[in-house]
Formats: C-alpha cells, structure tokens, sequence
C-alpha cells in the first residue's frame, strides 16, 4: 500500500501526484452542542474556541496523499483579533459622528456625510478578506508546510473598493469582471511554502457571461413577478369578501416556484464560476479541477439550509463540515508536482486572528 | 523574502523517493506502525517505522539506515487524537517537523505517557478560567446597575459644551417638531416660576426652559440644561404647584447631567450592540429618547432636588405627589400609549410619593397668582419656530 507512507506516487516526470481526499471525521453533532452550550455559560468567549476544535476536525478531516491537513490557530488569537477590530471600530466610528455632528448638527450635510462612512466600512471588508485569508493559510499546515499571502491588504483593499463601486454603477454587470479580478488577486499573492499559485493569465471572466445573464435576467423578471404579485395580492385584499381558499395556495405555489428558480440560476453561475476558478489555478505543472454540479449543490444548500432552521443555527459545526466535505470530494489536483521545490516559507506570523473578518460577518468556516 | 532552503535534507528526499517504491511495499513489523516523517523544511516526507520505547517514540527511516527518538515529553498534538484516526504530531523543539502515524493503534500508549497529549485529550481549551471571568462580567454589570458609578457620565464629562448643546437642541427640536409656545405673558410666567425655583438669577441663566407641543403629559430635560415642559403636562396639571414640582424635578436632573451620560449611555450600547449583532441601527435622535431612562437612584436624587428648591421657593413640594398619582390613575397604573418613557421605565414608586408627601409644608403659598397660572396654561395660544 502506497497512500499513507510517503503517498506521493512517483509519476513518469519525477514528481509527485496530490491525490486529495476526505475522512469522514465524526461526533459533529455533539461537538456543535457542546459548543453551543459552553459559549452560552461563558457569555460567548467559548465562541473563539469552540471554533478552533471545530475548524482543526475540519482541516483533520483533508487529506493530501492520506496526510492531514493541519489547523494551528487558537482561541486566543481569534479572540484577541477580535477585540482589537471592535475597539478600533467603535472608537473610529464615535470619533466620526461626534465630529460630523458638532460641526453640521442633525442636517442634510451631516446625513450626506454618512456615505463615506459606508465606503470606509466597505473599504474595511476587503481588509478583512485579505487578512482573514492569510490568517488562515499561515494556520494551515501540511507536513508541516504552512501558506501565506504575500501582497498588501492595503492594496487589495483599495481594488475590493473600487471594482465593488463599478458593480453598482453598471447594475451588477461588472460582477464576473470583479470576482475574477479579486480571485486572480488572491491566488497569484498565494503561497504554498515558497511556492507560489498561479492563476492563467489567458483566464478571463468571459465565459462566466452567459450564466451571469441567465442570473441576472431571472433575477429582472422575478423582481417583476413579485411586484405584480404583490400588487394583485392588495387588490385581493381589497375586496376579501369574493377572494377563495384555493387563492392562499395558488400564491404559496407560485412564490415556491420562484424561489426554486432563483436558486436554480444563482447556483448555476455559482457552480460554472467556481468550477472555471479551480480549472485555471495552478500549482508549478498541474492545475486543480473541481466538479461542481448543479444538482448536487442544490441538495447540499437545501439540506444545509433545512438543517440550520431546525437546530436554530446550534448545528452550524454540522453545515461547515458538509460544505467542507462536497468541495473536497469534488475537488482533485491534475498532473504533478515537485515537492523538494515546496520549501517552508520564512515571513513574520501575526499573533492575532481574523479580528475584522469576525467584527464585520464574513467567514465561510 | 527569504530564499528558498536548498540544504541538504532535501537533497537527501530526492534520493528516498528514487528507492521508496521499491522499500515502502515491505511488510511492516509487529509492534511497529507505518507512517512518515517530514523535516518541516520541504513538503517531502521519509518513509519511516514507528514503535514506542520507554522513554519515547523510536523512528526508524525506511529506505535509509538509522534511527532517531522523539522522546514523551517533546511530543505536542498537529491535530485531534481521536480513535480510529491517524495520528499527527509535533515536536516542541523542532518548529514545523512532522510525524505522521497511519492508525491510532499507538494512541493509548501516547496519552499515558506523553504530557502534552494528555492536555490536548482534554479538550485544549481551559473551561474554568473562562466560566470566572463571564461570572467576573456578570458581577461588574451587576455593580454598574446597583451603584453610583457611571462610566457613561465620565465620558459625558469630557465631551465638549458645545456638543451637549448642539445635542439639546436637536433633541428639543424633534421632540417639538421645531415649534414652541411662545405667548408672551404665558413665558413671563413660565421664568417667574423659574426664577422662584433657582438661587438666584445667576443660576437661573444655566437653564433654558421652554414649553411646547410634544404629545403626551411629560417634561423632558436634554443635555446643556435644556428643560422642555410639555403643554399636555401643564393643561393636566391642577395647580401651578404641581407644574413647578415637575419643573424642579427636571431641573435637578440637569444640576446632574442626567441626560448627558443617559444618551452616552444608549449611543453606546446601541452601537456595540450593532457591532456584535451585525444589525440594529444607530438610530435618530428621537429613538434615543424614548430609549434614554434614568435608573432608580437617578430619580430619587432628582426628587430630592424637587422638594428642596419648593421649600426654598415657599410652595408645596407634595403638590408633585398628588400629580403623580393623578397620572397613575389616568394610565391605569402601568403605562400606555403616551405616557411619557421617563413614568413608563420608572414609575414613581410608592416610596417615592410617599417622601414627597412627607416633605409637605404646614402652610404654603402658591408659586404663582391666578393670572400667571392662567397666562402659563394658554402659552401655546402662539408658537413660533425653535431657535438657539
């Protein structure tokens, strides 16, 4: 048995496939409640730490040629970075109003000068999404090889900011544009030791078009669909005297449709986006594929979605794990590579964690 | 950036993987486990054997001669140690170096004899110290509710004057919608009972008190000493004693800058509460009113103040008991629609009317002759729009 000695399957051009699989980890279900429980009792402080026990099963769970997937973050850091971005949210944000407010007082100005507070935070986002990133790949190891990012924050927030304005400008057709843009941004500043990913750089939002068009004109047209709905729905009320039973579950059929449809398209785009995305990243000879498929996601999202009413959000561990475990089946690196050329990479590790990502509400796991 | 590690360890990989095809497929022996073990350098791992020893684990390589110990006390946990699991470790002296056990028949062994997995088995977080420190929380809430100590009012201290007045102002323009009762004779009578209630007219200039429209039999105190009588109040009212013990009571709730550290008190909350939750909103100046409430103690004091600046001024300081209980008993007790936030967060208890009752004087004298207290009764027979 090759896989879990070396598992590097010596390949025809010297170096090594990555076969990547999944270990079905188990006591989710308790571990989800214990949490739950334990950060209740603590006032939400167990909150860091709970996520730390679940994120290392999750990266447990990986497995390159049969090695796991290492997570070193801790409680302490994902607390402590935390607390910094709240304070600094607060203070800046009560800086700013109080000085709005004792120069303009409660006017038209004053509300005007809300907007670049809302920019600002915008700003912040993409900060987070950086930091957020590296924060995870330097906590990520295998066989000891931990990853970074190696641009600046700075910089990729200045693009989130920009590219995110021209989305709203051109009604959300720059979006394809702006996620490659991003994702290209992110991938190329990805480093896995010494080594660096690569996104093609014929790769361009292009073919993501016409699922995006589906997506947006689905879209166009249930926002009409919901308005003549709702307009019909008032004349119903109006005269309720003539409106029938069977009306009730004719407007329950036709919301479920719509619901089913926007789903179907926005999953759509998510699915070809994503699959495009892994297809053109590249680690020194290969390139990953990832085998996302509609109907699958549709399941998964449904199954996730039903989960998280019923448990009240307490099975969340439970939904992370799932999600995990999809993209990891779907997920497979093609050709070689030269594993001496993966060297530990030698930049500084922050002591704290994803601090803004978690103050602001954006994290997958 | 650091250059690449081209040392020899990885020299020495690229020669494992020549001959590893050929050696890993040997049996492994009894007592011994397959698994690898990686420098932390590269991404290349050895094919090594493991077996446990007294005094740790014994490694020896595969496809090389020799073999090293990792003794109990080096080894650290990469990952859960669970059953049926493949085990990663650490070591505590060699940042970022691997070994990797294909199964968890060691496991049992690991955890009796090495000190740091036995910790990692407990679950990794210290349960104890977090549970104090919520509890720890808990109490300093607790102390902030009970006692006199208001951060709130330290940091109302250090904002500038002219914040507090600009904040004033707006509170009393959206409460009023901008307008005021501005009847000549009624506002005459409006700063004699002012002026009777202050030490002298010195102090009397620290107050801006005005009367306006504001829906609902209330009298509101904003910050910079801004005392708003509602029309309502004064039209309930039955005496002009019972309108001068309201007013002195607001005024003692501005001698203690309550208003000022209530609305730092809601800002705040309100903010970290949006900052936690992902939601709420900071809100307009008029939601914070009806937020703003003063605690128990605060009320007391303000009372306090009530019944020593009617007693300096000769009126009856009960009067403002019997307009309590009259308010009580139009809104049934506990509040509805219009009472004003301050009577429905804090009631005047029973205690409380019953010190006003207590500071009754055997003989008083109106504040006001009958045609001031009827001039102030029609001060909304005009308005006009707020100004500074």
């Amino acid at each position: 048995m090759q896989r879990g000695q070396d598992g590097a399957r010596p390949s025809s051009s010297g170096g090594a496939s990555l076969n990547i699989t999944w270990r079905e980890p188990s006591g989710f279900v308790w571990l989800s409640l214990k949490n739950a429980l334990l950060t209740i009792l603590t006032l939400g402080l167990y909150y860091f730490w709970g996520k730390v026990q679940v994120r290392r099963r999750i990266w447990h769970a990986i497995r390159i040629n049969g090695e796991p997937l290492e997570y070193t973050g801790t409680g302490r850091e994902l607390l402590l970075g935390f607390v910094i971005a709240i304070t600094i949210l607060f203070i800046g944000i009560v800086a700013y109003a109080v000085l709005v407010f004792s120069v303009f007082g409660e006017s038209v100005v004053a509300k005007l000068l809300e907007a670049p507070l809302y920019v600002m935070l915008f700003w912040l986002t993409g900060i987070a999404v950086y930091r957020a990133r590296r924060y995870r790949l330097r906590r990520t190891r295998w066989r000891g090889i931990r990853g970074t990012l190696t641009g600046s924050p700075v910089s990729f927030a200045y693009t989130w900011t920009w590219t995110g304005l021209l989305v709203v400008l051109t009604l959300g057709w720059a979006l394809p544009w702006r996620q490659v843009k991003l994702y290209r941004r992110l991938t190329n500043d990805t480093r896995i030791g010494t080594q660096a990913l690569r996104f093609d750089d014929a790769a361009t939002a292009g073919p993501l078009y016409a699922p995006f068009a589906m997506m947006w004109f689905s879209g166009f047209m249930v926002a009409l669909l919901v308005f003549g709905a709702a307009i019909s729905g008032i004349a119903l009320a109006m005269n309720a005297g003539t409106a029938k039973f069977t009306d009730v579950w004719v407007y329950g059929a036709f919301g479920l449709v719509l619901a089913l449809v926007a789903a179907g398209v926005i999953l759509h785009y998510h699915a070809v986006k994503l699959n495009y995305l892994a297809r053109h990243t590249r680690l020194q000879d290969g390139h990953f594929r990832l085998d996302l498929r509609i109907g699958d996601l549709f399941r998964l999202v449904l199954g996730n979605f039903l989960i998280l009413i019923f448990s009240l959000g307490i099975l969340l561990p439970v939904v992370q794990k799932r999600l995990a475990r999809h993209f990891v089946e779907k997920l497979e690196f093609v050709g070689t590579v030269d594993l001496d050329a993966i060297a530990q990479a030698g930049d500084n590790l922050e002591k704290t964690g994803e601090g803004f990502a978690e103050a602001l509400d954006i994290d997958a796991f | 950036m650091r250059k690449p590690w081209t040392s020899t360890p990885s020299e020495h990989a690229r020669a494992t993987h020549r001959v590893h095809s050929a050696r890993a497929a040997l049996p492994v022996p009894p007592g011994s486990h397959a698994g690898t073990l990686s420098s932390g350098q590269s991404a290349v791992a050895e094919p090594v054997l493991v077996s446990a020893s007294a005094s740790g684990l014994r490694i020896s390589f595969r496809d090389r001669r020799g073999e090293e110990i990792w003794p109990w006390e080096v080894l650290v946990a990469a990952g859960p140690l669970l059953k049926g699991e493949p085990i990663l470790l650490g070591h505590r002296d060699r940042p970022g170096a691997r070994l990797f056990i294909a199964d968890d028949a060691l496991r049992e062994e690991l955890l009796r004899h090495a000190p740091n997995l036995r910790k990692e088995s407990r679950g990794g977080a210290r349960i104890w110290p977090m549970l104090l420190l919520a509890a720890g929380i808990l109490g300093v809430f607790a102390w902030l509710l009970y006692s006199s100590f208001s951060p709130a009012r330290i940091i109302a201290d250090m904002l500038p004057r002219e914040l507090h007045d600009k904040l004033g102002l707006a509170l009393t323009t959206s409460m009023t919608n901008g307008r005021i009762c501005n009847d000549p004779d009624g506002q005459a009578a409006l700063q004699t009972m002012l002026l009777k209630l202050s030490v002298s007219r010195d102090e009397m200039q620290r107050y801006n008190v005005v009367a306006g429209r504001i829906g609902m039999i209330n009298a509101l105190t904003a910050p910079g000493g801004r005392v708003l009588m509602g029309e309502e109040l004064i039209r309930f009212a039955r005496s002009p004693d019972e309108v001068a013990g309201v007013l002195a009571h607001e005024l003692g709730h501005a001698d203690h800058r309550d208003p000022e550290a209530a609305l730092v008190r809601v800002a705040g909350l309100s903010l970290l509460g949006m900052l936690m939750f992902g939601d709420g909103n900071i809100g307009s100046l008029a939601v914070l009113l009806t937020e703003m409430s003063f605690s128990r103690q605060a009320e007391r004091k303000a009372d306090e103040v009530s019944i020593a600046r009617m007693r300096r001024a000769g009126a009856n300081p009960a009067a403002l008991a019997d307009f309590f209980e009259r308010l009580m008993k139009k809104h049934g007790g506990s509040g509805e629609g219009g009472v004003s936030a301050l009577f429905q967060t804090h009631p005047p208890t029973k205690e409380r009317i019953a010190r006003l009752r207590a500071a009754a004087l055997p003989s008083s004298r109106p504040i006001l002759d009958n045609a001031q207290w009827r001039a102030l009764r029609n001060i909304c027979r005009s308005t006009a729009p707020l100004t500074d």
